[in-house]
Order: structure tokens, then C-alpha cells, then sequence
């Protein structure tokens, strides 16, 4: 390893492409022939998958010394702000009331529904996978996308399945999950409506209550209500109270 | 029975995740298992940055022998305690070889699985890994890219936009550029 030969560019991508698995398998067979063949080859390819796992290595430490730093930033709070002059103070005061001011009046305000929607909608934690079994890769591989937040891969990934499967309300109520996390309420509700022409299962009752909550995101307080009532949630009688109030 | 054992996912996510290098996934187990191992490493006569050191020392390992498949979990929070005992022997042996360097194998089975390469081999290994940080912050950005988080080299085109071609030409001249450093070194 002391003196390594020179490896071209296209040597290189070769021998790599063998390690990490990304050449077809007859491209393979013919490079394990020549590999035992050549001597020469064999040096390389030594050299070329030492480097390669070192350079992931490397990477993964690089990587966690970003979660660390991320981590000590937010346990050590905001940074300190400097002091300021109290005139500063007033004219900051100042700037920030007719900045408000503007902003009041040029946007829309959030109606009184998406505020309530806001309040209690909290979304499914998902399943817990197994990350095993052959047929189950797939639906399992989408969980773990929904549950760190990748909504949309987890509505691709569930919506090949679904092609096979599409009476599946498992399926259909996580993908209804992931457009209603997306704030795309009227997919949603499509999805849990179709939940609901199925036998009832074990989503049933919480498929009312976030097809209510979708109603409710829209303004069609008497189609929340209903689905609404027919959950079994935790906070339905407190949410209904108020929608009773209004 | 499984269970939600590290935040959202279970320890077989993880394992998944580890394997596959998902940023998202080792982020979450390596800040859920920090604290304790530092805990430790304070109350046994370390500061902030051995625990650091340590803590990454073992948690590389943990990765290392979970791509080899060489960890096999006993229960559903086995990762955990595993992550923990490699931390922990890697604080005794720091302490014992600072005192007198006399070293007593505590588990030796824990150690086995580390470092099975030839020295030499060891060595280099070493080197490449403490020299990628200091490669230029774009080729750390497009070797990181490929190799750990296995993009595509469209995908670090598009990233970087660029080219395929020259994704692909400065990926070469970026391992080249170790390459020629290991030589200097050597020579």
C-alpha cells in the first residue's frame, strides 16, 4: 500500500462499482473472473475498497459531530444577546408596532376553524415496524419515512402498494394521515371517506376523528360534527362543547 | 413484543437505519443515548470532551459491527446497553493506560470484534479517516454524499449544479487528492 499504482478514472468507478454492488450481475461475474486471474487487479481492488470504507467512516464522524454540536445547541438555549442602548430599545419598539400594524392588515388571519384545527390536531404516531419480514419490507420502510416526517415519500411508497392492495385501510388511512400532515385536506379526507365504505377495523375510530378534524380544517362544522361524534377519542367531548358554543 | 424504545422508532428501525446510514435515524439514537454515557464518564473522572470522545469512539464501533452484522440484540432495548458497555470499557482502558499503562481485560469479548484488520491495514485505515476532515469543505460535502449517504451522482449534480460528468470528474480528483496526501506522507 506503500507505493500505489496509479488507477484511472474509469478503472476506478469500475472497481468501485463492483464493491458497492451497483454493477449487473453479469458485469460481475466477469470482473470476479479477472480479479482472480490478476494480481495486479487484486492490489487495486484492495486499495480501492480500503479507501472506500475508510471514506464512509470518516463521513459518519463528520456527521456526528453535527448532531453534537446541534445537540449542545439546544440544550445550552439561545445565545446571549449583547446589551443595547435603551434608544435603541424604543425605536426597535417602534419599528416592530407599524411593521405588526401592516402585516395585520395585508394578511389574512388564520378563521377561528383552522385555529381549532390547529389546537387539536395532532398527528397519528404511526406503527411500529419490524423491518424484517420479506412481504412487509416495503409498507415498513414508508412507516419510518411518515413517522420522521416525509410525508410525501411515505404517500409514494404507500401508493405502489396500494395499486395491489386497494382495500387496504390500513394503507388508505395512513396515506389520508400524510396528506391531512401536509395540510392537504381534501386528499385527506378522500382517503378517510374510503376507510369508512370498509368493514370496521382497528383505524375505524380514529378514521372519524381525523376526518372530522379535515371537516373541520375546511369549515363544514356539520360534517365534523358527525364524524366527530362517532370517534372515541380522548378529546372528542371537549371539541364538540365547543363547536357546540359557536 | 416490540416497543417505541428511541423516540419514535423501534430498535429494529434503528438497526435498519444504522445499516443503511439514515442520517435521521443514528441522529436520533446517538443524542438519545448521550446523556447517560456522559454521566458516566463525569462521575468517573472525565470532562465534557473525553465523554465526547469516548462517546463517539464506541458509537463508531457500534456502527462498524452492525454493518458487519456481528451485533445480535437479546431483547428490545439490547442496542442501548450495548452502545453503553463498549463506552464504558473504552473509559477503563483510557484510565488504566494512563495509570501505569497496565491493561486487565474486563470483557474481552466486547473488544474482539473492533479491530480484526492487519496493522498495517489499521494504519491506513486510520489516516483516511482523520485526513477526510481536511479535505475542502466541498469534496468532504460530495464524498460524504456518495459514500455514506449514498446518493446518486445525478443527485450530487443537482445538489452542487452540476454536471453529471464533472459530479463524477471531482469525485475522482477528491479521493485522488488523499490519495497523493497518503503518497507524500509515505515517500
Amino acid at each position: 500500500m506503500n507505493n500505489p499504482n496509479h488507477i484511472s478514472q474509469e478503472e476506478f468507478e469500475r472497481i468501485e462499482q463492483y464493491i458497492l454492488g451497483s454493477m449487473s450481475a453479469s458485469e460481475a461475474d466477469l470482473f470476479r473472473e479477472e480479479l482472480e486471474q490478476s494480481e495486479d487487479l487484486r492490489k487495486k481492488h484492495a486499495e480501492v475498497k480500503a479507501l472506500i470504507s475508510a471514506v464512509e467512516e470518516g463521513a459518519l464522524r463528520n456527521s456526528l459531530d453535527k448532531f453534537h454540536q446541534d445537540m449542545e445547541s439546544e440544550s445550552s438555549g439561545p445565545a446571549p444577546v449583547k446589551k443595547l442602548t435603551p434608544w435603541f430599545w424604543s425605536a426597535a419598539a417602534a419599528i416592530a408596532l407599524v411593521i405588526a400594524a401592516a402585516v395585520w392588515t395585508l394578511y389574512p388571519q388564520p378563521t377561528s376553524h383552522e385555529r381549532l384545527f390547529a389546537q387539536y390536531f395532532q398527528e397519528d404516531p404511526g406503527l411500529i415496524t419490524a423491518m424484517s419480514s420479506e412481504g412487509q419490507y416495503d409498507f415498513d420502510r414508508a412507516m419510518v419515512d411518515y413517522k420522521s416526517g416525509n410525508y410525501r415519500d411515505a404517500i409514494r411508497r404507500w401508493e405502489t402498494i396500494l395499486l395491489e392492495k386497494p382495500e387496504n385501510d390500513t394503507l388508505l388511512y395512513f396515506i389520508g394521515s400524510s396528506h391531512l400532515a401536509l395540510k392537504e385536506t381534501e386528499a385527506a379526507i378522500s382517503y378517510f371517506e374510503k376507510v369508512l365504505l370498509l368493514p370496521e377495523g382497528r383505524f375505524t375510530e380514529d378514521n372519524y376523528w381525523y376526518l372530522g378534524l379535515a371537516h373541520l380544517r375546511e369549515g363544514r362544522m356539520e360534517e365534523a360534527k358527525v364524524n366527530l361524534a362517532n370517534s372515541t377519542h380522548p378529546l372528542k367531548d371537549q371539541l364538540l362543547k365547543t363547536l357546540e358554543e359557536k | 413484543m416490540q416497543q417505541y424504545t428511541f423516540e419514535k422508532y423501534s430498535q429494529e428501525e434503528i438497526i435498519e437505519g444504522i445499516k443503511n446510514n439514515d442520517s435521521r435515524m443514528i441522529q436520533v439514537f446517538y443524542q438519545s443515548q448521550y446523556k447517560k454515557i456522559e454521566q458516566y464518564i463525569l462521575a468517573n473522572n472525565g470532562d465534557p470532551e473525553d465523554a465526547k470522545d469516548i462517546y463517539q469512539e464506541a458509537f463508531v464501533v457500534l456502527w462498524r459491527n452492525i454493518k458487519l452484522e456481528k451485533f445480535h440484540p437479546e431483547n428490545g432495548t439490547a442496542i442501548a446497553g450495548y452502545l453503553y458497555q463498549i463506552a464504558k470499557n473504552k473509559w477503563l482502558d483510557k484510565l488504566r493506560n494512563a495509570k501505569n499503562k497496565i491493561t486487565v481485560e474486563l470483557q474481552p469479548n466486547l473488544h474482539e470484534a473492533e479491530e480484526e484488520n492487519e496493522p498495517e491495514t489499521e494504519a491506513y485505515h486510520q489516516w483516511v479517516v482523520k485526513e477526510f476532515e481536511n479535505l475542502g469543505e466541498t469534496c468532504k460535502e460530495v464524498l460524504k454524499r456518495f459514500y455514506f449517504q449514498k446518493e446518486s451522482m445525478e443527485q450530487i449534480a443537482s445538489a452542487f449544479d452540476w454536471t453529471s460528468a464533472t459530479a463524477r470528474n471531482n469525485k475522482y480528483r477528491c479521493i485522488q487528492q488523499l490519495k497523493e496526501k497518503w503518497k507524500t506522507k509515505t515517500k
